[in-house]
């Protein structure tokens, strides 16, 4: 499919005829299209959309001005109109809407639809419901998002395929079935399936022969039994995934508290430790003063003291007394009233006064030793008072420790206590895991007990089957169902090993050139497994690179590279030697799609970028990119060789559009 | 009286021809269908079953 | 002869009033609740240190008179009597360096201790002292316990004896130049 031209004529901001034409240069296949954000670049894929299928994300499609103006009686129109070949045949495809206004209301009438097909220069029209069926035939409805890739859509399939939550039922796997061709293959066996179930049942009813018709009851039942069994297995399988999913995500959230735990232990220990920091820094606080209460006084007499020694340099002076003489002696003598040189001692005398004198300082009343007491007591005062001044020391020493302990403790506590939150919940999260894991056993056990009861049906089946063949056919009637159920069957079980195979070989085909295009993103360090639902599994095979994948963008490089596996597939003309094949091979078209991006690379890193700008020209025949006004000169650059057409949208106002060639 | 086993046999020789011819009968109806989604299943089951019986005959 | 009991006032309760009360009351009232620390745990501690302090300043005051008191019970001074006969002498040594000899005061340290004037002069050093020492504690900074700390430190510096300095000068020149490390 080539598309060569878009045209627009007032579908909501391109007002007017507006056309975008795609470059179908085979050298030159890309054509850019950059607008700023909200100018009108999606609005043109949905204008696709709306052209094929009458549907798009908008609920007005009028432009707003033109909607505005309106008056009662006015009529207005939009029109759209894609011009491509497909299978060497060209197409103009135009979708048109009318829209009038009476009083305040504005009707829209039903879009109409045209196809005009031209071969060798005649065209044939179609409308109606063969104009839909053509669309459809040429691309249906559920591959549109697959080649028209909407920003978000991309993210979303790319995510899709990563999760591997695709399934065998999801959009998605009907998607690639139907890329592949096999989605009308799918319905025909489904098809097969029931008119045999029913040719079965009608061969049931006109056998005569109650044996017979018992064993084909029988048959019928069991059959019956294994479909219900095997929905029961599906069930059971999305339920066990689901309890799976959910005990590995209570156990994670377990974990993360288990820490949480240990945490808590310490911080109650941090706690503890704190309050004793704290009682030995108020005790030590204390000390501190009563300390220098009781003894601190002998510390500030230091001073003093020496002064005192200063002081007691003079003793000797103040101590002169007569040795061997004490104050005793001399009372006597004063009392006899003659001196020791036998001079007569009278009150009025002068040697009387002397002599009392003597008695204040001869012995008992001399200081020497109170002085020597004194001095003794002094240097004890001394000694004890250079102590305290070191225990004062250690102990504001020990004050500063422990206010720093106090300090560093409460640091860890705090940080400690940040992180725990919430640990009453642990207990609910093991409860938890642990009525998941009951579930998921107790679903697995019943998986196998249902997959052995499948066997058993299968066996009864069969051996039913065996003895129905020693019977012969009773009647006409019986006869021809009997034939036609063969055929049926014939074609059914062909069909289905047909489709089998083919599945298995395109999804091989498939795998390959997913890992193609992955090895131009990524150098071989990352491949991708399709198991049997089409869920992808990445295999990383470098511990770096992993980090560089899921670091964002990987998403749409997914998407980008089986959509353009499935499209290079859908290329491929086979060749085939069975003869059945041919017959279906015939019906399948070889047509190689074009890939509409809007802004694929949004959440790429240079590196993706530029491998972006090698790999996609590989995949198809041609590109059209939707891009804002940052990334696109980057683009530009990239792929500067193969850009044959540049368009612009400029944003006029927010309600005005216009698409202009080049810059 | 045929016996299935016969009716089997002889549904194997004449085999390719008619089977061919209903395989590409049904496949266009399926196709057809598919891409214009107007026909509901049950029908299409029915139609399937009248070409196979129009060709076997 | 000079009456022993006369006005000794290590026998009697004492009691201060008016503002020498209020600074008494202060530095011996708890300074930090968490810890309950104070800076004098009793009167009687206050009061040795005081005269001390007093001494080393040189500063004398007054008794203040008047209102109610707090007070020093005569039980605590017999506790503490050779501190305090001991304070008293190193009082009477060194007090009034300028205004007496050195004999006077060894004299009236050792002969003439318990006279009235003497008890006299130690009630004046100490009530002085207890300014000093109330000023230094109580500024407008002290609210918590730390300043309190502080303070306590200034006040030790204060009374470091030069030569103690000087001896830690030298030690500390001796281990930052030897090589012991």
């Amino acid at each position: 499919m080539n598309l060569n031209y878009l045209e627009i004529y007032n579908f909501r901001q391109f007002l007017g005829t507006q056309r975008i034409e795609f470059s179908n240069d085979p050298e030159k296949k890309v054509t850019i299209v950059i607008g700023e954000s909200s100018a009108g670049k999606t609005t043109i894929i949905q204008i696709f959309k709306w052209i094929f299928y009458g549907k798009c994300n908008y609920k007005i499609i009028m432009n707003e001005t033109q909607k505005s103006e309106m008056e009662s009686g006015d009529t207005a129109r939009v029109e759209c109109k894609v011009n491509f070949i497909f299978n060497k045949i060209e197409y103009n495809i135009k979708r048109s809407q009318v829209f009038n206004k009476f009083s305040t209301k504005i009707n829209a009438a039903d879009s109409v639809l045209v196809v005009d097909v031209i071969v060798d220069g005649i065209s044939k029209q179609l409308t109606g419901r063969e104009a839909m069926n053509r669309v459809r035939e040429i691309i249906h409805e559920d591959l549109f998002p697959y080649f028209f890739l909407e920003g978000e859509s991309l993210n979303k399939v790319g995510k899709e395929m990563a999760s591997g939550k695709s399934g065998n039922n999801s959009q998605f796997a009907q998607a690639v079935k139907g890329l592949l061709g096999f989605n009308y293959l799918s319905n025909t066996t489904k098809d097969l399936k029931t008119i045999s179930k029913e040719y079965e049942r009608e061969i049931e009813k006109n056998t005569t022969n109650t044996q017979q018709q018992q064993l084909m009851t029988k048959v019928i039942e069991e059959k019956e039994s294994i479909e219900k069994y095997e929905e029961r297995l599906k069930t059971i399988k999305k339920e066990s995934e689901y309890n799976f999913e959910k005990s590995q995500e209570m156990s994670e959230k377990i974990v993360k508290f288990a820490d949480a735990e240990e945490k808590e232990l310490k911080s109650r220990a941090l706690a503890n430790e704190l309050n004793r920091i704290t009682s030995d820094l108020m005790e030590e606080r204390k000390t501190l003063f009563s300390d220098f209460s009781t003894k601190g006084y002998m510390y500030l007499m230091n001073s003093l003291l020496n002064d005192a020694d200063d002081a007691f340099s003079d003793e000797k002076e103040i101590d002169k007394g007569i040795p061997g003489i004490n104050a005793k002696a001399i009372k006597f003598l004063l009392a006899n009233g003659e001196c020791l040189c036998g001079k007569k001692l009278t009150k009025d005398c002068p040697e009387w006064g002397k002599l009392e004198k003597l008695i204040e300082i001869l012995p008992p009343k001399s200081i020497g030793y109170d002085i020597k007491a004194f001095k003794g007591l002094s240097f004890s005062m001394k000694d004890n008072g250079e102590k305290y001044y070191e225990n004062y020391k250690k102990s504001r020493k020990r004050l500063g420790q422990l206010k720093n302990d106090y300090k560093n403790k409460k640091n860890e506590l705090d940080i400690i206590n940040e992180a725990i939150t919430g640990l009453d919940e642990v207990s609910e999260y093991k409860k938890l895991a642990l009525l998941y894991k009951k579930k998921y056993a107790d679903l697995l056990n019943e998986s196998g007990t249902i997959k052995e009861r499948i066997a058993m049906a299968e066996n009864l089946i069969e051996a039913s089957n065996k003895e129905l063949d020693k019977y012969s056919i009773s009647n006409v009637k019986v006869a021809k169902l009997t034939k036609f159920k063969l055929y049926c069957d014939h074609i059914y079980g062909g069909l289905v090993s047909y489709c089998d195979n083919e599945e298995n070989l395109k999804k091989k085909e498939l795998k390959n050139e997913i890992n193609i295009i992955f090895d131009k993103f990524y150098n071989e360090k990352i491949s991708i497994d399709l198991d049997e639902d089409y869920n992808i599994q990445i295999i990383t095979n470098d511990n770096e690179c992993s980090e560089d994948f899921s670091s964002g963008g990987q998403e749409v490089v997914i998407a980008l590279a089986f959509i353009g596996a499935i499209i290079k597939l859908n290329g491929k003309i086979k060749s085939s030697k069975d003869t059945k094949n041919e017959i279906i091979e015939a019906e399948f078209i070889n047509e190689i799609y074009p890939l509409i991006m809007d802004a694929p690379t949004s959440n790429f890193g240079m590196r993706q970028m530029k491998s972006f700008c090698q790999v996609m020209p590989e995949v198809t025949n041609q590109i059209i990119v939707f891009i804002n006004d940052k990334d696109g000169p980057v683009l530009e650059d990239n792929m500067m060789g193969i850009i044959g057409k540049k368009w612009t949208i400029k944003k006029l106002d927010s309600y005005h559009a216009k698409i202009e060639e080049g810059n | 009286m045929k016996m299935i086993n016969d009716e089997k046999s002889e549904v194997n020789e004449v085999l390719d021809d008619v089977v061919k011819e209903i395989v590409r009968k049904v496949l266009r109806e399926e196709k057809r269908n598919y891409n214009s989604k107007e026909i509901p299943t049950r029908e299409m089951a029915s139609r399937v079953r009248i070409i196979i019986e129009e060709q076997v005959k | 002869m000079i009456s022993k009991q006369e006005k000794n006032i290590f026998l009697d309760d004492y009691t201060f009033y008016g503002n020498q009360k209020d600074m008494v009351v202060a530095l011996t009232s708890v300074i930090d609740k968490d810890s309950q620390s104070k800076i004098f745990k009793i009167n009687i501690d206050l009061f040795m240190c005081s005269a001390i302090v007093g001494c080393f300043y040189n500063k004398k005051a007054k008794p203040c008179k008047g209102g109610k008191g707090t007070k020093i019970l005569s039980g605590q001074f017999t506790n503490h009597s050779d501190e305090l006969d001991f304070i008293l002498r190193l009082v009477l040594i060194t007090g009034d360096k300028d205004k007496l000899e050195k004999s006077d005061r060894l004299n009236r340290a050792f002969r003439h201790k318990d006279e009235k004037e003497n008890y006299d002069l130690f009630e004046l050093y100490m009530l002085g002292g207890l300014e000093i020492i109330y000023n230094n504690f109580f500024n407008s900074n002290s609210i918590y316990y730390d300043q309190f700390l502080i303070n306590l430190n200034n006040f030790m510096e204060k009374f470091k004896n030069e030569k103690d300095v000087n001896d830690d000068a030298k030690i500390n020149e001796i281990i930052s130049s030897a090589d012991f490390f």
